[in-house]
């Protein structure tokens, strides 16, 4: 994949993802709006400096001995691509498409139970230099009792629940943001996120 | 364990090294490094059935392939294979594994991470083995950015490490670059190390189905 700008099919897609996710109101777009702007402001916290490429390096699986100890199953998959699109679009972009994953995995789970109306709340997470950033989902399921566990690298925790709502986490993570600047003047953007 | 002999009920394999001397040459504790004997055992003998990790073993631990090419995992075996036979042998597994425990000195980390780079092992890490380590990053990751681009970064992160300017980056340059960049060290840790008699609870359980004895 090529560093480019998208498509018009691409943003149209983004748009229509957008107001779907609006129009059914099963998602907080308030919430996805303002975790949005956290994260670019947060990411943003550090100044776009030059991309140090050690740091590029050091992302490959080469490195990730995690494998010899948890059985070969990798602890991080990650999607890189490069774009030319900043870096606000992307985020909001990835945000969307993770919302509407979620939505989709929570409608269907087997914990949805009756009528289920949920709300998708995604809130934004700083986490260390170079902008890294997570977005953790709370899917609030209006439903029979359920067992609720946060997961996340390190393991389960103990359930919990808020307010006599259940509520069930998973945490996709949008792992690294970098920026630089190509010898022509435009941003391109690395990402590596996992859902 | 298959390829391990048996000798008056204890067994060991022939990479073995007494575990009490080995953790108090680590960061290890004892039972660490126990733990890490069932490990090794089991790493040792998943391919060629002679208690040492052969490169081949290390590639399949890793990527559940035995003949994947990657140009870092190949470093990282190199590097852990101290005596430079082709082969890890449990000492060689244990101090080099220290290194990547989180309470491992830094000064550790940072020597090793240096002698990774230095892929030709000249003692500097010049400039096209950066450049060749970007490009292997990018293969790796289905990525493609246009050479200007990589040689602008390149170019970039090297004229700031290289701060005598002599085209090379060497220990002591390596070294204030980190002291700037502490985050290029991260994958000289691994979470993992901090508690290995609790962390792969699935291996244990799996160990114990393939124990076959020989007599």
């Amino acid at each position: 994949m090529s560093p480019r700008s998208w498509t018009d099919e691409e943003k149209r897609h983004g748009d229509l993802l957008s107001k779907y996710l609006y129009l059914t109101r099963r998602v907080d777009m308030k919430q996805i709006e303002k975790t949005i702007q956290y994260l670019i402001v947060s990411g943003m916290s550090e100044r776009p400096s030059d991309p140090n490429v050690f740091h590029l390096i050091s992302f490959s699986e080469g490195f990730d001995l995690s494998p010899l100890f948890v059985g070969g199953k990798r602890r991080e998959e990650g999607i890189w691509f490069a774009t030319r699109e900043p870096a606000s679009c992307v985020v909001s972009r990835v945000a969307l498409d993770t919302a509407m994953i979620l939505l989709h995995r929570a409608s269907t789970s087997p914990m949805a139970g009756s009528g289920g109306r949920f709300r998708l709340r995604i809130e934004g997470e700083e986490r260390g230099r170079m902008g890294k950033l997570a977005v953790a989902t709370d899917i609030f399921i209006v439903a029979r009792r359920c067992s609720l566990w946060r997961s996340g690298a390190t393991g389960a925790t103990p359930p919990s629940s808020a307010r006599g709502s259940t509520v069930m986490r998973s945490a996709p993570t949008l792992k690294d943001i970098m920026w630089t600047s190509s010898s022509d003047g435009q941003i391109a953007t690395w990402i590596k996120y996992k859902v | 364990m298959g390829c391990v002999p048996s000798t008056a009920g204890v067994k060991y394999s022939p990479g073995y090294e007494d575990l009490v001397k080995l953790a108090s040459k680590t960061t290890f504790t004892v039972n660490e490094v126990e733990a890490l004997y069932e490990l090794y055992k089991k790493l040792s003998c998943s391919i060629i059935k002679d208690g040492l990790i052969h490169k081949e073993e290390f590639q399949f631990a890793l990527f559940r392939s035995s003949n994947k090419k990657n140009l870092f995992a190949d470093r990282v075996f190199d590097l852990f294979d101290i005596k430079r036979n082709g082969v890890i042998d449990f000492g060689e597994f244990v101090r080099s594994l220290s290194i990547f425990h989180p309470n491992a000195p830094e000064s550790e980390k940072i020597a090793f991470a240096f002698k990774l780079y230095d892929l030709r092992q000249t003692g500097y890490i010049e400039r096209n083995e950066l450049k060749e380590m970007v490009v292997a990053l990018l293969n790796e990751s289905d990525l493609y950015l246009s050479d200007d681009i990589v040689e602008t970064i390149v170019h970039k992160t090297f004229t700031q490490a290289d701060s005598k300017g002599d085209g090379r980056i060497d220990l002591d340059e390596w070294r204030d670059f980190v002291k700037q960049n502490p985050s290029l060290l991260r994958n000289m840790t691994l979470p993992y190390l901090k508690d290995i008699t609790m962390a792969f609870p699935s291996f244990i359980v799996r160990s114990e189905a393939e124990d076959v004895d020989m007599i």
